[in-house]
């Protein structure tokens, strides 16, 4: 086997524990707490899309991956900007 | 690229991948066990979510993706400040004076607790005859000067 594939199955697998792990973030009620958990899932979902991108040769991937990664980060901030003024 | 075996790339990118999986399990196990009843611990889980921000940019570099690696770069801390920033300033009840008016009677009360418990601790050492012999010195010190001042004439003013 591949070594560099190893690697790349071994990140998406500690990918889907974080994932899990996030979305037990995600369920605390408070909504800073939601918010901290949203990033990070949309981290590990941009960085399996690329991962699975890399894998499989499929370029698209990384077109969606990016637009997900700017604007989730974005959309992140620009909410907690508002949470701090809303209160 | 640069002249390097492609193997040896090849090794690296490896390396790094797993490097990078290894750190978010051990980041996704702290996240997990981490006790929710502790105070400020959403700045706990900020902080130890930081591993993962690491670990995801040297994945994107291993990955051959430096774009997606210098985007995250520096949005990051400004996503993990700006979380902080809303937090304090929105839910957070322990710290915030504005949100919580007592917490500075509070604070006070604590302050209080510990100058009464530095007194207690302060009339449970005992002095030594050391110290005593010490004033004694300082004492005998002053007179000496004192009385060398009187000899002199000198008031000690100029």
């Amino acid at each position: 086997m591949d070594i560099l594939l190893f690697g790349e199955y071994f990140l998406i697998i500690a990918l889907i524990v974080f994932s899990f792990a996030t979305l037990r973030i995600i369920t605390y009620k408070s909504t800073s707490m939601g918010l901290i958990g949203t990033s990070s899932f949309t981290l590990a979902l941009t960085l399996l899309l690329l991962t699975v991108g890399t894998i499989h040769n499929i370029g698209f991937f990384k077109d969606i991956a990016l637009a997900l990664l700017l604007l989730g980060i974005v959309g992140t901030i620009a909410y907690a900007a508002v949470m701090r003024r809303a209160k | 690229m640069f002249g390097i075996d492609s193997g040896i790339i090849i090794l690296i990118q490896s390396i790094l991948l797993i490097i990078s999986a290894l750190l978010i399990i051990i980041a996704s196990v702290g996240v997990l066990r981490i006790d929710g009843n502790l105070d400020n611990v959403v700045y706990a889980r900020i902080h130890i979510l930081g591993i993962v921000d690491v670990a995801g940019i040297i994945a994107f570099l291993a990955l051959g993706q430096p774009l997606f690696a210098l985007i995250y770069l520096f949005l990051a801390p400004l996503l993990a400040h700006a979380l902080a920033n809303a937090y304090f300033h929105g839910e957070d009840t322990h710290n915030n004076p504005v949100l919580n008016p007592n917490i500075e009677e509070t604070i006070l009360e604590d302050a209080l607790d510990e100058d009464e418990a530095f007194e207690l601790i302060s009339e449970e050492v005992p002095i030594g005859d050391e110290a005593d012999s010490q004033e004694d010195l300082d004492s005998s010190e002053d007179s000496s000067i004192d009385e060398s001042l009187e000899e002199s004439g000198d008031d000690g003013n100029d």
